[in-house]
């Protein structure tokens, strides 16, 4: 397995944990009816900051295995790799972003309550990473 | 074309008529990963022509020898 692709699974493996734990947090308020007084924008500064730190930790143990190829460039078929990926997940990010500001601009923002349009656009924008990561995974084990 | 379908090569022979050539070997005189010569060598992945034109400088051998052009149905 190459650096990149190694790069590519700790992201994506931090990201279901660190945002998986968000997003079950954020069921767990609606359920309660909480919404209105959680302070989730506190919470996911500090996951945020987990999420650096740990990305860090875990690239550097991985690097530090292979030096070389961790200071190297990508190649031109990484960077395809990446590029492709990227393009997928760049759409969903729009696709979120847009209803988002549908949202705003439906004058709807009084009966949809802060809360789930920022934490919805949050979680489209996480759900975009996730699929980039998992597409780049997919395409370092098929070849191309 | 663009899938690469159409294009094969002689990458794995040519390596081991040069003494046995390792993947990584290939890889690290064409500035590639070794994953990267892997995926041209089973036919994955069509390379650039820097890339190609690389591997062949690699290997000594002009590039019509490493890599050949195949048209649908023929």
């Amino acid at each position: 397995m190459s650096y990149r692709e190694k790069s590519v699974w700790i992201a994506l493996l931090l990201d279901l944990a660190i945002y998986g734990y968000y997003a079950w947090s954020l069921y767990e308020v609606v359920q309660a009816g909480q919404t209105e007084t959680y302070e989730y924008f506190d919470r996911l500064i500090v996951l945020v900051v987990i999420l650096v730190i740990a990305t860090i930790i875990l690239e550097s143990i991985v690097a530090g295995a292979s030096p070389k190829e961790s200071t190297a460039p990508a190649d031109e078929r990484e960077r395809l790799i990446a590029l492709k990926a990227t393009n997928v997940a760049y759409t969903i990010t729009v696709i979120g972003a847009l209803t988002a500001a549908g949202f705003i601009a439906d004058n709807t923002f009084n009966r949809v309550p802060l809360f789930y349009i920022a934490n919805g656009l949050f979680l489209a924008v996480v759900f975009a990473e996730i699929v980039r990561n998992t597409i780049q995974i997919v395409r370092f084990r098929r070849g191309a | 074309m663009g899938s690469g379908d159409f294009i094969t090569n002689d990458i794995r022979k040519l390596r081991f008529e040069r003494g046995e050539m390792t993947q990584a070997e290939l890889a690290a005189k064409t500035g590639v990963t070794r994953q990267t010569i892997n995926a041209i060598e089973q036919g994955k992945y069509s390379p650039s022509l820097e890339v190609a034109f690389g591997i062949a400088a690699a290997l000594g051998v002009p590039l019509e020898q490493v890599f050949h052009y195949r048209k649908d149905g023929a």
